[in-house]
């Protein structure tokens, strides 16, 4: 932790436009990532981790609207318009999409869609970036090459595609990388894998990284830090070993409880809807700890220098 | 108040089914009542009254043999909507019974009767019609059949995809445990679960079956003179298209009308129901 | 590939065979002699006395007396070898009468479908990329609109307009552009719809799909995305409506060239079914439906060398 940090949110929020109404998917998240880092933000489906995401690329439909700001390297991103955020996207902020089965164009060899981004961004020439493109396949331990560049998306399995999607999202060397469920709808052979290039891949590019995933074993092998993502906070904050070794917040002692290894032992209850939320701490009414102050205050989570290791937790 | 009736009937999503019931009342009106009200025979002739321009007295002016148009008019309407509706629904009847029968059977009578669906659907509607109305002669029962011997086959392709997602659910092997039978489990589960469909598909053609009609008539081949059917009364009128235009114009605008109106309901109930599925519907 | 487009041509010429059979069928229950048609048309006058001997000569020369299959797999094996049989009425060879009019029908209707393609397609892509604007609801009333007026009606009505009143254009014939203007516009209005609308769906699916967000996450602009990855997506459905067009042409052949009195396809199938010319009907059939297959089949080459997933078949995986 040195130096000004890559990325930096003060406050983000984000809601969306449905009908005449707003859903808010995300509440007032700050967080730093620093160089060379990876922050895991883990959480169920529905969470707001991808809505995190996206916020940083704008990736966002129309109907979305982010309060807040973001740097990108001391940058205030947010300030900027989409026409001079162009340039970031892709180049200095990657992306890494989840569903792999649909994030490939179907009708282009996966050899091209990875070619443009390099074309794009580092030089427009076709033998260097498919060199590139090549390297960063062998990187990430693809196999048939070079010939598996110029396959089209339906003859590749899904942790392949997946790790074509990596490829694409570093191969204009990127500061700063979004990786978006990398592991969904993979077994677990495929799974192991795909984290296992992901390590190997950051570490030789020295990637600084934003790791989005609900699996605990997947923040457990690529995580420096990790923000525990419920109903759009951040729920619990800090090193990887602090969050998963002693957990503060209840929700995290859930999760982890929650793994085949510790018993399943499942969080009774679901998530609430954006639409429907409890007053007071988002999680009481699933909560073994909660008591009255639960239900009647909020309660905030800061994080400082002095103080990483923090849970939005009256009780922790 | 005002904006609530307002956002109930003119929602993006409602506004076309609006419009569509608003035409189809005035059409029905047209059809229903009007015959009594406009009551003057629509095959009387007066020949000292012939090819009059619209006035007053005769709205839509009056043809080569001085009779009313607009009469005649009105009284097509009832023609070409009853043939429209009687293509349709026998086209729906067999093509819902070939598609179940597909669906259920399997094996080579699917493979057989799909063979003939897509042979039907691949190929120009209208020739088919033609071929049948050339060897059946004319007639407006005979127009009725070939034009639904080529509707049926679209609704049949539906109903058989439909037939067999439900043989493929999981609740049919319940169903059958409990004891429910072939033809319980088509009324049960079949039929409730395609009716959505098969209604945005019936009404959307009932619009291009009233033209189809009015042109195989217009050709010669359907309603015979003195019918007042708008394609033979176009076809009779275009004769006199310098004189006396109206006697063209006239039924060609109620036909657009009808027409128009079918298919803003279809597609009206098609944004109700689904808006994919009406995407699906306009690739039939 | 190869083994793709050999599948493909087979399934066609089963297609056309099954279109023939059944047409062949239909025309055969027709009420009424044929012997008695050919007499009247071809040997003696409308007016005259018809003698049973007669009808028996014709009978047995073009061998009316046998079973409908033995029939249909003779005029089968005679039409493979080129010979589709005399017409009744013009009483001579149906293929060559047929040959010498598919130049007219193919002027009208690639005109007619190229500038419809024209028009309709930039308007798709535009109203699918700006949904629910206004653009989107006009066209979509007006496709509505289109889809809604009878080409027979459309055809006088233009006529009325153009040739009759504003004496701009000629009512009938052939020989010159002004000529081609009335007919190819009455086709097109009959096609822009249907062209419009799958343009439009194809494109706004392809639009929300998961890979254009992914074009937007590699930096590449609106407009770049769109070129690069949505309009190949687009095509597909777009090229298979084309071949549908095809059949539109083909059967709104018919009433157009009639009405325009344009010498094509249409118009002899329209003429022949007056006549009960029934050779010449069959023969108009099994060529509007050998139009239609290779439209098909050139859709279906075109769609494969597009689509990877249907040129190469399923993954390896």
């Amino acid at each position: 932790m040195s130096g000004e940090p890559v990325i930096k949110t003060e406050d983000l929020s984000v809601e969306f436009q449905v009908g005449n109404g707003s859903v808010k998917a995300l509440h007032d998240i700050n967080v730093s990532i620093y160089d060379g880092e990876v922050l895991c933000l883990l959480g169920e489906s529905g969470s707001g981790k991808s809505v995190f995401g996206n916020s940083i690329l704008r990736l966002h439909p129309d109907n979305a609207l982010v309060k807040g700001k973001i740097f990108f390297n001391g940058q205030e991103i947010t300030a900027l318009s989409d026409k001079e955020f162009l340039p970031l996207r892709g180049a200095q902020l990657a992306w890494v999409p989840q569903s792999a089965a649909s994030s490939l164009n179907p009708l282009k060899s996966i050899g091209k869609q990875v070619d443009e981004v390099y074309r794009l961004h580092v030089e427009n020439d076709k033998k260097k970036a498919r060199e590139n493109t090549i390297d960063l396949f062998r990187l990430l331990g693809l196999p048939r090459l070079p010939e598996l560049a110029d396959d089209y998306p339906h003859e590749l399995s899904g942790g392949m595609k997946q790790r074509v999607l990596v490829a694409m999202g570093t191969s204009a060397f990127p500061k700063f990388i979004v990786v978006d469920e990398p592991t969904k709808g993979l077994d677990a052979v495929r799974k192991r894998e795909v984290i296992k290039r992901i390590g190997h891949m950051q570490k030789t590019h020295k990637s600084t990284m934003l790791l989005i995933t609900h699996d605990v074993a997947v923040a457990e092998s690529l995580a420096n830090d990790i923000g525990v993502m419920y109903a759009g906070e951040i729920v619990e904050y800090g090193s990887k070993d602090e969050v998963l070794n002693s957990p503060k917040h209840p929700y995290t002692r859930g999760l982890i409880n929650a793994l085949p290894q510790n018993g399943f032992h499942a969080i009774k209850g679901f998530s609430p809807s954006a639409s429907d939320m409890p007053t007071g701490c988002k999680f009481n009414p699933r909560c073994p700890e909660c008591t009255q102050e639960c239900i009647d205050g909020h309660p905030k989570l800061i994080i400082s220098e002095s103080e990483k290791h923090v849970a939005r937790c009256y009780h922790a | 108040m005002k904006k609530g009736i307002k956002s109930r009937f003119f929602s993006r999503r409602r506004s076309l089914f609006t419009i569509g019931i608003i035409c189809s009342v005035i059409i029905a009106f047209f059809t229903i009542i009007g015959p009594f009200i406009w009551n003057a025979d629509p095959t009387a002739t007066d020949y000292a009254n012939q090819c009059l321009p619209p006035s007053g007295e005769h709205w839509f002016g009056t043809d080569n043999n001085g009779r009313d148009v607009f009469t005649r008019v009105i009284s097509g309407a009832h023609l070409s909507i009853g043939v429209a509706l009687a293509v349709v629904g026998i086209g729906a009847a067999i093509g819902i019974t070939v598609g179940i029968v597909a669906g259920f059977a399997g094996g080579a009578v699917d493979t057989i009767l799909m063979r003939i669906v897509e042979i039907m659907l691949s190929f120009p509607g209208i020739i088919f019609a033609l071929a049948v109305l050339g060897t059946l002669g004319n007639g407006t029962e005979h127009q009725i059949i070939a034009l639904a011997a080529v509707r049926w086959a679209h609704y049949a392709r539906l109903v058989r995809i439909e037939t067999i997602s439900v043989m493929n659910s999981e609740y049919l092997p319940a169903s059958r445990a409990i004891g429910n039978s072939k033809l319980r489990i088509v009324f049960r589960y079949i039929l409730p679960n395609i009716i959505g469909r098969v209604i945005v598909i019936a009404t959307l053609s009932i619009g291009p079956v009233i033209l189809a009609g009015a042109s195989l008539s217009y050709l010669g081949l359907g309603a015979q003179i003195p019918s007042p059917e708008w394609g033979l009364m176009i076809n009779g009128g275009k004769e006199y298209i310098r004189q006396a235009p109206w006697i063209t114009v006239a039924p060609g605008i109620a036909a657009v009308f009808t027409a128009f109106s079918f298919n803003l309901l279809g597609e009206g109930i098609g944004d109700l129901i689904d808006p994919r599925l009406k995407e699906k519907a306009e690739v039939d | 590939m190869a083994q793709f487009i050999i599948k493909r041509i087979i399934y066609g010429i089963i297609v056309i065979i099954g279109v023939s059979f059944l047409s062949f069928i239909v025309l055969s229950l027709a009420p009424g002699d044929d012997a008695v048609t050919i007499l009247t048309h071809t040997f003696i006058g409308f007016d005259d006395q018809i003698y049973q001997q007669d009808v028996n000569t014709v009978t047995n020369l073009y061998s009316l007396d046998r079973p409908l299959v033995m029939q249909y797999g003779s005029w089968l094996g005679n039409a493979i070898k080129g010979d589709w049989g005399v017409s009744y009425v013009h009483n001579l060879p149906v293929w060559q009468m047929i040959l010498g009019k598919i130049p007219y029908t193919l002027t009208l209707g690639i005109t007619a479908f190229g500038i419809a393609f024209v028009i309709s397609v930039p308007i798709g892509l535009y109203v699918a990329t700006h949904r629910n604007g206004v653009v989107d609801h006009v066209s979509r009333i007006i496709t509505i609109f289109f889809g809604s007026i009878p080409s027979f009606w459309l055809a006088l009505v233009l006529i009325l307009i153009f040739s009759v009143k504003l004496h701009w254009l000629p009512i009938t014939g052939m020989g010159s552009v002004r000529h081609v203007i009335l007919p190819c516009v009455t086709l097109m209005v009959g096609m822009i719809p249907s062209t419009l609308r799958i343009t439009r769906s194809s494109m706004s699916e392809v639009m929300g799909q998961d890979y254009m967000v992914t074009a937007k996450s590699k930096g590449l602009t609106e407009r770049q995305s769109v070129y690069r990855h949505a309009l190949v997506n687009t095509l597909p459905p777009v090229i298979t409506m084309a071949g549908l067009e095809v059949g539109h042409i083909l059967g709104g052949s018919v009433i157009v060239e009639t009405i325009f009195v344009w010498p094509g396809i249409g118009k002899l199938l329209y003429d022949s079914i007056i006549s009960k010319d029934y050779p010449m009907m069959q023969g108009c059939i099994v060529t509007i439906a050998i139009g239609y297959i290779v439209s098909m089949l050139v859709v279906d080459i075109v769609t494969a060398a597009i689509d990877p997933r249907i040129r190469l078949g399923g993954g390896r995986n």
